[in-house]
Formats: C-alpha cells, sequence, structure tokens
C-alpha cells in the first residue's frame, strides 16, 4: 500500500487518540431487528410432538400433565385406527409411569416414549400400508414388553424404596398398579393384532 | 482478527495485554475504562472470579470515529496471568493483531515475567503468529511500589530480560495511579492500526 | 470466597456423583469451582481428556454466558448445554459457588440426566454445607 497514505493515516490517527482520551465525543448505536419465524401450521400430532420436544429437555410435573392430556385427547379421533391406538395407550402408560417414578424412573424410558412417538408419527403421517403398520406396532409392543421386564427385574433386586418422603407400601401399590396397566395393555395388543389379522384375511379373500 | 471492510469503510484491530498473574492488565483497562467511559456506549466486560482474579478475559470495545475515511474500532482484551488458565489465555489471544505485555517491575516477579513472555511466545505459535513481527509494546508496570520501599527491577534488567531481541515500544508505567496507562494504549493502538492497514489494504 | 473439604466430604460426593450419574453410563462428571478447580473428577475409565483445562474453560464459558445473561436482563440461564455429534455437555450450578460439568453420549436424554442431577445436588449441598436442610 502507499507509504504516504499509510503516514497520513498514522498521523491522523495519533491526532484522534490524543483526542479521543482527553475531549468527550459520542456516536450512537446502530439498532438491529432481529425477524421472528413464523409459526407452523397445525397438524394432528403437532402439540404432542412440542410436548415431548419440550421433555427431552426438562421433565416437569407441567410437561408430563400436558402430554398425558395430550394423549386422552387423541384416543377419541384415533379410535378407529387400531395402531395409532394402540401406540397412545403406550404412551400413556409410560408418561403415567414417569410422572409417578420421575429420577427413579428406569433409565430407558423416555427413550422409549421417544420411539414410540415415532412410531405412531410414521403410522399417521406416512403411506404406510397395513401390514407395515402392523409390523411397526409389533416391534414397539416387543420393545415395550423388554422395558416392562428391565422394570420388574430392577424392582426386584432393589426391594427398598427411594430414600423420599413416600412410604414404600404406597410406592408399591403405584408400582403394582403401572404393571396391571401394562398387562391389561398387552391382552389389549394381542387382541387388536389378531382383530388386523382377520380383517386382513378378509380383505384377501374377497 | 483484523477486519476491514472496506465497502462500509470499518477498520477493526484486537489488542490484547499479555503478563504474568497480577501484574496490572486489568487495571491497565479499568483506568482506560475510567477515562473514556462518559463517552462510549459500551460496558466494560469482566469475567473474573469472586477474588477478582480475570477467570476468562476482560473486554473494552470503542470507536475512535472516522480517520481518513475509515471508522477505527478498537477492541481491548486482558488474558488470565493464572497459570492454570493457559487453555482460556490461548483461546482469547485467538485472532489477535497487538500485544501490550504487562511485566511486573517487583524484583520477586522477575522469573514470572520471563515465563509469561516466553508463554506468550508459545501460544502465538500456536497461531503461527511470529513474536517478532506482531505490534508489541512493553509496559514495566508498579513503578510505584519503589515509593512503599518494595525493591522493584531497574528498567535496564526489563529490558535485557524481555525487550533484548524485539526492541519493541517499553513504557515505565504505574496502572493503579493511572501514570503512562494512556500512553501505552495509544502506543500499542497506533502501531497494530497502521500495521493492520498495511497488512489489508 | 474460599473453602475447605474434609476427605469425608470428598468421599462421600464421589460415592454421591457415582451412585446417581456414573451408573447412568455416562462418560464423565466434574464438580468444579467457579474458579475453575477441580473438585471430584468421576469417568467411565475411556476418557483421556485434559481435565484441568477443561475446568478453566468451563468456569470461564459459565461465566461467559452468565455476562451474556446480565447483558439481555436475564438474572441467570436455568439450561447451559451444548450437543455435540456423539458427546453432549451440560453445566448446572450448585449454590453459588459450585459447577457440576457432565459429559454424556445420546442415549441418555437430557431431560431425564437433569432430573437425576436434581436429585444429586440436594444431597451435594448438605455435603458441602451440613447446616442446609435440602
Amino acid at each position: 500500500m502507499d507509504k504516504n497514505a499509510n503516514d497520513t493515516f498514522a498521523f491522523d490517527l495519533e491526532n484522534r487518540l490524543d483526542d479521543f482520551f482527553s475531549d468527550s465525543l459520542s456516536r450512537p448505536d446502530e439498532p438491529s431487528t432481529v425477524q421472528e419465524p413464523p409459526a407452523p401450521r397445525g397438524r394432528p400430532l403437532k402439540s404432542l410432538k412440542s410436548t415431548l420436544l419440550a421433555i427431552d429437555w426438562e421433565i416437569t410435573d407441567d410437561a408430563l400433565a400436558a402430554f398425558i392430556g395430550q394423549v386422552d385427547a387423541l384416543e377419541g379421533p384415533y379410535e378407529t385406527d387400531k395402531v395409532a391406538h394402540t401406540l397412545l395407550r403406550m404412551l400413556r402408560s409410560l408418561g403415567r409411569y414417569v410422572r409417578t417414578h420421575k429420577a427413579n424412573a428406569h433409565p430407558d424410558t423416555i427413550k422409549r416414549i421417544m420411539a414410540v412417538y415415532s412410531a405412531l408419527e410414521r403410522a399417521v403421517d406416512d403411506q404406510l400400508s397395513p401390514r407395515e403398520k402392523e409390523k411397526l406396532l409389533s416391534a414397539e409392543v416387543s420393545a415395550f414388553r423388554q422395558l416392562k421386564q428391565q422394570i420388574v427385574a430392577s424392582r426386584a433386586a432393589r426391594p427398598t424404596a427411594a430414600p423420599t418422603q413416600q412410604p414404600s407400601a404406597q410406592t408399591l401399590l403405584a408400582v403394582g398398579a403401572v404393571i396391571r396397566a401394562i398387562h391389561d395393555l398387552e391382552s389389549r395388543v394381542t387382541a387388536e393384532l389378531s382383530a388386523i389379522r382377520k380383517d386382513l384375511e378378509r380383505l384377501g379373500k374377497s | 482478527m483484523s477486519f476491514i471492510n472496506t465497502k462500509t469503510k470499518e477498520v477493526q484491530v484486537k489488542v490484547v495485554f499479555v503478563g504474568p498473574g497480577r501484574g496490572g492488565k486489568t487495571t491497565n483497562l479499568e483506568y482506560i475504562f475510567s477515562r473514556i467511559r462518559h463517552r462510549i456506549q459500551s460496558d466494560m466486560v469482566s469475567i473474573k472470579t469472586q477474588g477478582d482474579r480475570t477467570l476468562f478475559f476482560d473486554f473494552l470495545p470503542f470507536e475512535l470515529g472516522a480517520i481518513k475515511g475509515y471508522q477505527v474500532k478498537t477492541q481491548l482484551y486482558t488474558v488470565p496471568g493464572q497459570v492454570k488458565y493457559n487453555a482460556t489465555r490461548k483461546l482469547v489471544l485467538k485472532g489477535v493483531d497487538g500485544i501490550v505485555f504487562v511485566a511486573d517491575s517487583a524484583v520477586d516477579r522477575r522469573e514470572n515475567n520471563i515465563r509469561s513472555f516466553e508463554n506468550l511466545r508459545e501460544n502465538l505459535g500456536f497461531y503461527d503468529i511470529d513474536l517478532t513481527t506482531i505490534p508489541l509494546v512493553f509496559q514495566y508496570n508498579k513503578r510505584d511500589l519503589a515509593t512503599q520501599g518494595i525493591p522493584i527491577l531497574d528498567v535496564n534488567t526489563l529490558e535485557s530480560d524481555l525487550n533484548a531481541q524485539l526492541k519493541a515500544p517499553s513504557f515505565t508505567a504505574s496502572a493503579l495511579t493511572g501514570d503512562n496507562v494512556i500512553p501505552t494504549v495509544k502506543k500499542a493502538i497506533a502501531i497494530t492500526m497502521v500495521a493492520t492497514r498495511d497488512k489489508l489494504l | 470466597m474460599s473453602y475447605i473439604l474434609d476427605q469425608e466430604q470428598l468421599d462421600g460426593l464421589e460415592e454421591a456423583l457415582t451412585t446417581d450419574l456414573m451408573t447412568l453410563g455416562i462418560q464423565s462428571v466434574i464438580l468444579i469451582d467457579m474458579a475453575g478447580n477441580v473438585i471430584v473428577n468421576l469417568d467411565n475409565g475411556k476418557v483421556s481428556h485434559d481435565v484441568y483445562s477443561l475446568a478453566a474453560l468451563a468456569a470461564g464459558n459459565f461465566g461467559a454466558v452468565n455476562a451474556m445473561a446480565s447483558i439481555i436482563g436475564e438474572e441467570e440461564f436455568s439450561l447451559l448445554f451444548h450437543k455435540g455429534k456423539s458427546e453432549n455437555i451440560n453445566f448446572t450450578k450448585i449454590l453459588d459457588d459450585f459447577l457440576l460439568v457432565s459429559i454424556f453420549g445420546n442415549d441418555v436424554s437430557l431431560g431425564y440426566l437433569r432430573l437425576k442431577i436434581d436429585d444429586v445436588i440436594k444431597k451435594i449441598k448438605v455435603l458441602i454445607d451440613p447446616k442446609r436442610l435440602k
């Protein structure tokens, strides 16, 4: 660069530094604005998804209550969709389990909730054939059953309750209720799977 | 790192105060801030421990206004001086354009000055910056200790310990009283800005 | 701020962090003070990183984020979490002087980890300052 130009710049700069550190002068800052992205359009599972994303970051009583409430609200609309309906019931069961046990819930529970939700999203949104949907449901039921076994096994290994204010008898009752709910869900799932198979057979014959 | 926006005609440089722990780097910035706060918009940011030791950095940005058609902006930083914060120090040095090395004139800090200077050389090396070419000013701080009967190193010793090779501009100073703090930073900004324009324009 | 922790307290802290957090299968848990000093350092045995630099940077990072919170008019942020491709890092303040740094993979849900951290913090507070009731 031109040495002369740099020299005069240096000279002016030094003068400015002298002024700056003795006189007063101020220059206002330009304010900046930030645009908010538009809110996404509604879809049936949108609220449930938001709640689940929030739960992924932070598990609170409010979020769990909202989650269970939203699952309950979806059961009506999806009553005729056996796969979606079953998945929703699994979600409710898992949600209630976490709400009861919080930090003492099995570490894989949240993962399972996310997986069941993913399956629900696919069952509802994607163009899956009845057979594909059934396969999806089967896989989730199997994983759900596995988690249940792990929960029962860990309860057996640790008979004493966590050091909280809850007396152990009440905790066992709550656990019993959850296990009964899981058994109940299992028999419903089995019944619904065989109903789906019968439907498929009928469709195949006609 | 230096930034010249030829469209908006802005020149911005980063000058970092380095040196041994408790040598007076933060005090320098605090004094500078006290002198210019009435005319700048931003506050000085200090991230420090409860014991007032710099934990991450002190930061003081300001604009000098237009010079030869260019808006001149400066960012002053200090680094934490304690040895255990080397990783943080290295981070703050990223993109440095000019250096003020604040040495502690107390006799019992002589080794610390030398070690801190070597550490600076290493950290700059990490960014492929050559200590012999980066704009640098020495400040031999805490000269006021002599008035309290505390032995201080004479300037020749400090020069030969730290500045024998570079022969960079140097100032004796007392950051606590403000003595020679402004001349130090003015020199540092001047040589950094000129070197930046030289390099980029 | 200065504090002294005796061997009993340190052992108690290690035990609480091991039982409540390390058993989840996370990579490591470091309890540090706000100046970046390491108080308890636990890992899964597969870690070779420089924990002292990590601690200094974590404290500096936390300090910087707090400064940002002030600038925007917040007292502090309740979540300081960085998501990586395979490992993530979460910071939780304990009392005013300590920071719990957790490094964990994607197999642990952040929400669940934060629940466990809330639990273990109650124990840590009692260990560090027995005059506390919670």
